[in-house]
């Protein structure tokens, strides 16, 4: 991949030519979208016979590694897909924060274990290249975290993939699993089945009716967690939620899965739907003033921090599912969400920005995006 | 440890359990002899005693194959290899039942290799990948089927037989060899692990 660039020191090669940067794929329109924007399900799986990685000196945890690569490397994830393979303690700043960014990757995984050791942990992320649906964390807090990242409500689907990727992988290897505790990991928050479902939900209409809570609570009953867009501690930001279990032993995966999409999922939609309803029928013109005032923004503002441009392309795309607006399409809407995040806007630009310049550039990507957009008549 | 009535050494501790929370009382020999106390013989299924000495003991609890503390992993939350669990499991197993909210065993997903390598072996290597596997396949029946009656009834808003199913899953779960769970001296003083998603 002789491909080079600009923000990149010396013009080197680019490790992450095959991801599509404009294009977040599970960003796209799927089943239940307009409220559901994506599902994911990750699995935590440890190697026998080797410490934990928190407690592995740096040797063992390259022989971990080491052992993987050979594994994984252009494993097919995704069927007829060769992954790729990338040394997270090799990557720029920027690349990782950009796979961050993206959810191919925690936080954790990028900074590396203590402060100062990013470019010395030995670490990777597998990712099928470009659909990106599944990936798998090699040495974050366990050896392995098997990941599916599917558009719209398909927990389904991501049980599937990430159930087969994990079967491949477990014919090479021997993993750390007990009777009476399942898979061991290194926190015990996670052993038994080792998995997470998540759904990321976007649920504007409710927080603008003050109803964010109830779903909270109902979610509370159910044992399950709330968290803003980018997981663990991150408040709810553009009004997008994920919805989560926090409980890994004694329910089977199945019946996990079968609590969140027969009960509490499509409640929240149909809860979602008709406080949308509410406002068109009861609320017309707090919703159209909304979203309208967000659209002017969008379309006229010179700088704009992520955190609002978050929030006013959330209303935006409220008004895209409810028809206030005309083109385009709300899978435009939704891919601007990725794009407005400072790694994505230095890679689609080709510059590295500093934050001032940062808000001017999203500033002005996104009017030029949004230029076209209308009210509907 | 001094003993709360009489200032002297103390070396029993009993704990009792009141709604959710663990009291403590720290007394020696004779005063604990004195208020009808021993660790011999039986005692109310509230209360426990717990010698001082054997405390102390699982303080300085540590994993044989990496040297992990029981201490060290309150401080972090974090277990240290595989091995951790066998070696803290008597006082892991009522921490992660918390945490788990009421979950004692896996059921779910088994690694296929270990299951497939069940057939075929011989008696003895059966035995011990039997001992891996436990008794997970034939709970793991059963806890699905009830699993799926559980949900429906939570869809159905039948709450009542919600509770009925519960109950019968939660005895299933404990209905194993498993000893009975000694409290988890530590209760309350926060050494709860979970952290969210990590
Ligand atoms: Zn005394
Ligand atoms: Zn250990």
């Amino acid at each position: 991949m002789g491909i080079t660039d600009p923000t990149r020191p010396g013009g080197r090669p680019n490790p992450l030519a095959k991801l599509e940067v404009e294009r977040t794929p599970w960003l796209q329109q799927a089943e239940a979208s307009d409220v559901v924007v994506s599902s994911r399900v990750r699995l935590a799986r440890n190697l026998a016979g080797f410490r934990f990685v928190n407690r592995a000196e740096h040797d063992d945890r390259t022989a971990v590694l080491e052992l993987l690569r050979d594994r994984l490397d252009r494993a097919e994830l995704t069927p007829g897909v060769p992954a790729q393979w990338l040394d997270i303690h090799t990557l720029d700043r920027l690349d990782r924060d950009l796979l961050v960014e993206r959810h191919l990757i925690s936080p954790q995984h990028a900074r590396g274990m203590n402060s100062g050791s990013a470019r010395t942990d030995p670490r990777a992320v597998v990712v099928s290249l470009p659909d990106e649906g599944v990936s798998v964390m090699v040495n974050e807090e366990d050896h392995l975290r098997l990941q599916s990242l599917r558009p719209g409500l398909a927990l389904e689907r991501a049980l599937t993939d990430v159930d087969s990727v994990d079967d491949g992988i477990e014919q090479s290897v021997d993993y750390a699993y007990s009777a009476r505790f399942g898979y061991l990991t290194a926190c015990p928050t996670n052993v038994g089945t080792g998995i997470r479902f998540s759904v990321m939900l976007h649920l504007p209409a409710l927080r603008m009716l003050g109803e964010v809570e109830k779903v909270k609570r109902a979610a509370g009953d159910m044992s399950l967690a709330v968290r803003g867009f980018w997981g663990e501690g991150s408040e709810a930001e553009g009004d997008f939620y994920q919805l989560s279990n926090q409980t890994t032993l004694g329910r089977t995966e199945r019946v996990m899965l079968d609590g969140l999409q027969r009960t509490i999922v499509p409640r929240v939609i149909d809860f979602e739907r008709r406080a949308r309803e509410r406002l068109l029928s009861q609320r017309r013109l707090l919703l159209e003033d909304t979203v309208y005032r967000s659209l002017g923004i969008l379309q006229q503002a010179r700088r704009m921090t992520t955190g609002e441009a978050m929030q006013r392309l959330s209303e935006l795309r409220l008004g895209g599912t409810l028809g206030l607006i005309r083109t385009p399409l709300l899978e435009t809407v939704s891919q601007l969400l990725m794009l407005i995040h400072p790694a994505h806007l230095q890679r689609v630009t080709g510059r590295s920005l500093a934050q001032d310049e940062r808000r001017a550039e999203r500033a002005s990507i996104l009017r030029a995006r949004l230029a076209d957009v209308s009210v509907a008549p | 440890m001094k003993c709360d009535r009489c200032g002297r050494e103390a070396t029993i501790e009993e704990v009792t359990k009141v709604g959710q929370t663990y009291v403590y009382k720290h007394l020696c020999e004779s005063c604990a002899a004195g208020e009808g106390l021993s660790t011999s013989g039986s005692q109310p299924t509230t209360t426990t005693l717990v010698t001082v000495k054997a405390r102390a003991a699982a303080q300085t609890l540590a994993c044989p194959n990496c040297g992990l503390s029981f201490a060290g992993f309150r401080e972090t939350g974090r277990l240290g290899c595989p091995a951790c669990y066998d070696a803290f499991e008597d006082r892991l197993g009522p921490m992660i039942e918390r945490a788990q909210e009421g979950g004692t065993h896996h059921v779910g997903k088994t690694p296929k290799r270990l299951l497939a390598s069940v057939e075929g072996a011989g008696p003895e290597r059966r035995r011990a990948i039997e001992r891996v596997l436990g008794e997970s396949k034939q709970r793991l029946e059963k806890l699905e089927q009830l699993g799926r009656q559980l949900q429906s009834a939570l869809a159905g808003e039948r709450f009542e037989q919600a509770a009925i199913i519960r109950d019968e899953m939660r005895r299933l779960r404990e209905g194993t060899c498993e000893p009975e769970a000694t409290p988890e001296t530590g209760a309350g003083e926060g050494g709860e692990t979970r952290h969210g998603d990590h």
